[in-house]
């Protein structure tokens, strides 16, 4: 380890490779809930022998190059927001890309930036904003999301129908190997070529390469924003009014259905709400007014004040107070979200309610539907664990969770990614064979 | 709202102040993140990590983490209560740092100011800048009003003159810094007599107390400045000094006066 350690000082200089236990801690976890609740309680905290942190991307391909002769494990480090243990500090060395956090080249005419890996996805649109332009991307961990985790975890953000998510953003990136050195593909327009790079490493996690690049498309800022907050009777009815609003091929920016128990936390409504907005341009007023209206017919239900809408968005960030709260009072919020086929929603909504609230370890279960698809939406279920009981029911809860989500025919994940959590549920749906061929990819690139 | 009750929050938040800590943005060193200091101090005992001075020390109390802090929460404060407990219990060192560098000529500013027939009036704050480390920032940012402070004042003061006056200082391009907030509230004030600068810079140079704690973060921060060839302008007068010891043509407002002819607009 020692002559690892110097050789990583050659390569970065010396106050880039930390080896002492207060520098470490930062290491120890992402933002998953048991790993959180562990730590907090003092129960279990524990920190990778090395982190380096790179300033360059040669640096960076010199650090993979070597790490095969000292047979260590490695991890990388990117904001830490991912919730499913992609991230764990059992590694001897973790990469970490915060110094990578550059935004190196813009094209404005064509609308394409390229970003450092380690650049955080807030600092990149404050950036954009100042100059009249915007990703469009804003997920729940936008402050502390990096734009090289956002690719690697499959990331979408709350304004999903209106600008895609990240695998519809991403025109181009840039990788390291241990094996290949760096390969850079893009930016295209489509890129129709075998192998896609850039689609390849959406929700790769670290397994396929370190992104030290990204090209992404971007967006004019929205001159006006029109709003809509109904009243819908009831949960499954504004199903049905999703699946028309994509069937007629309108795209408001945001659309989320809350369930009955989130709409009286967030609108102190006895009954399910529907908020919808519309981005657009002064040169679009009329079509954007159309669009409205198209929408306001859809949204069958009481409408109410807009100031709702903004009520919610400004307040979306301010989780960690209810967070804390919560622990306060021995409970621990996870959350989990799955890609579930149109047909399916209320059979695949009523069991893993069922099945979920069979435990007695739940205290609470609340739900929204935060995306929509041509083909299904993504539902995304908040749930209060008594801590008394999560140390054994975590993995038990996740488990029929998958269970559910796999004999419905819906997919594991929407957004969160695979990470340790959803592993087995991955094999289950790959297959063994399914699970080597990722794994021989891997292992084919040097990983 | 008690120290445990700011910490406990704080752990439980991923850290989305940290894009925001002109500390983290200068060294890159997680462990100088707001989020990362609450945990130092959650885990200290636990860890065994030997002490606070390094974790609460990298911190310039600048409160731009609480500013950024969806629900407020007040870490800057709970850090301060932390520090002055450690001085009381003599933990925590507290050396005195230089005075401040404006003691005197003043003559540039004052023929600018005679020949715009207005009176003026030379602040001599030396003996105020006998601060202790730590203490430079920590007093203007969480005490003081920015505009109260001497120093500040002092540059503030003088630029106001200048517009007042008409007058501009020509240079060919700058960047202004500008990690937290302090002294440019009126922010367009120095741009009348300046110009628009050409870029903002965001790097905090750890509020002069920074290479007690840690010489290796501030080899960091020394690393991230060594392509800048443009003149910065800082209120910060430890800023300034430090970059002008790294090579950097860095001047606070009133030092560029003093330098500088001012002419007609």
């Amino acid at each position: 380890m020692k002559q690892l350690i110097n050789e990583l000082k050659k390569i970065v200089g010396d106050e880039y490779v930390i080896t002492d236990k207060a520098g470490l801690i930062p290491y120890s976890r992402d933002y998953n809930p048991i790993s959180l609740y562990l730590e907090v309680k003092k129960l279990k905290i524990s920190y990778p022998k090395i982190a380096v942190q790179p300033g360059t991307i040669h640096e960076l391909q010199q650090i993979l190059e070597i790490i095969p002769k000292y047979k260590v494990k490695m991890g990388v480090y990117g904001g830490g927001s991912g919730v499913l243990q992609a991230y764990t500090p059992d590694v001897d060395l973790v990469i970490d890309l915060c110094r990578l956090n550059w935004i190196r080249w813009y094209d404005e005419e064509s609308r394409i930036l390229y970003l450092g890996p380690g650049a955080y996805l807030i600092e990149v649109e404050e950036w954009l904003g100042r100059r009249g332009y915007t990703l469009g991307h804003y997920p729940q961990s936008i402050h502390v999301t990096t734009v090289g985790g956002a690719v690697a975890t499959g990331s979408i953000g709350m304004y999903s129908s209106g600008y895609g998510g990240i695998e519809d953003l991403i025109v181009g990136v840039e990788i390291a190997t241990p094996r290949y050195g760096i390969i850079r593909y893009g930016p295209v327009v489509r890129g129709n070529i075998p192998l896609p790079l850039d689609k390849l490493m959406v929700n790769s996690e670290g397994r396929f390469g370190v992104i030290t690049g990204v090209y992404l498309k971007v967006f004019r800022k929205p001159d006006i924003t029109l709003k809509g907050v109904v009243k819908i009777k009831s949960f499954y009815d504004g199903v049905e009014i999703l699946r028309r609003i994509i069937d007629y091929r309108v795209y408001p920016h945001l659309i989320r259905l809350f369930d009955e128990y989130e709409s009286s936390i967030y609108f102190h409504s006895d009954k399910p709400v529907l908020i919808y907005g519309l981005h657009g341009y002064n040169e679009t007023l009329e079509l954007l007014m159309n669009w409205k209206s198209t929408l306001d017919r859809i949204v069958d239900g009481e409408h109410m004040d807009d100031k709702y809408y903004d009520e919610w968005v400004n307040s979306r960030y301010r989780y960690i107070d209810y967070i804390h709260r919560l622990y306060k009072m021995g409970i621990i919020v996870d959350t989990m979200e799955y890609g579930v086929p149109w047909s399916r929603v209320k059979k695949f909504n009523e069991e893993i309610r069922g099945r979920l609230l069979e435990n007695p370890g739940i205290v609470y279960l609340s739900s929204h539907i935060s995306h929509i698809h041509t083909t299904g939406c993504g539902i995304y279920y908040t749930l209060g664990i008594d801590s008394g009981s999560i140390q054994e029911e975590y993995m038990n809860i996740w488990r029929i969770a998958l269970e559910t989500a796999i004999e419905n025919g819906c997919d594991i994940s929407h957004h969160h990614g695979i990470g340790r959590i959803r592993y087995e549920a991955l094999k289950r749906i790959y297959g063994e064979a399914g699970v080597k061929l990722i794994d021989d990819i891997s292992r084919l690139l040097g990983f | 709202m008690s120290i445990q009750d700011v910490i406990e929050k704080c752990i439980v938040c991923p850290g989305i102040c940290t894009y925001k800590c002109p500390i983290f943005k200068s060294t890159d060193y997680r462990a100088a993140a707001p989020v990362n200091i609450a945990r130092a101090i959650y885990f200290q005992e636990y860890l065994d990590l030997g002490g606070l001075r390094e974790s609460i020390g990298y911190c310039t109390l600048c409160g731009k983490c609480r500013e950024a802090c969806p629900i407020n929460n007040p870490l800057p404060e709970a850090i301060k209560t932390l520090r002055k407990k450690l001085i009381e219990s003599e933990e925590l060192e507290f050396k005195p740092i230089e005075p401040a560098i404006y003691t005197s000529n003043y003559r540039s500013l004052r023929d600018t100011i005679r020949l715009g027939g207005e009176e003026y009036t030379v602040i001599d704050t030396s003996e105020l800048y006998i601060h202790v480390s730590y203490g430079y920032i920590e007093r203007i940012s969480l005490e003081t009003s920015y505009n109260e402070d001497p120093d500040i004042f002092q540059n503030n003061y003088s630029i106001e003159l200048l517009r007042r006056l008409g007058l501009k200082i020509s240079l060919d391009s700058y960047i202004l810094h500008k990690p937290c907030k302090i002294g440019w509230e009126n922010i367009d004030m120095f741009r009348d007599v300046f110009g628009k600068e050409e870029e903002i810079l965001e790097i905090c140079l750890g509020g002069g107390g920074l290479d007690l704690i840690s010489p290796n973060l501030l080899k960091r921060i020394k690393s991230k400045l060594n392509s800048i060839d443009t003149t910065v302008i800082t209120q910060c007068c430890r800023a300034a000094k430090r970059m002008r010891e790294w090579g950097i043509k860095a001047y606070t407002p009133i030092e560029l006066v003093i330098q500088y002819e001012a002419t007609d607009k």
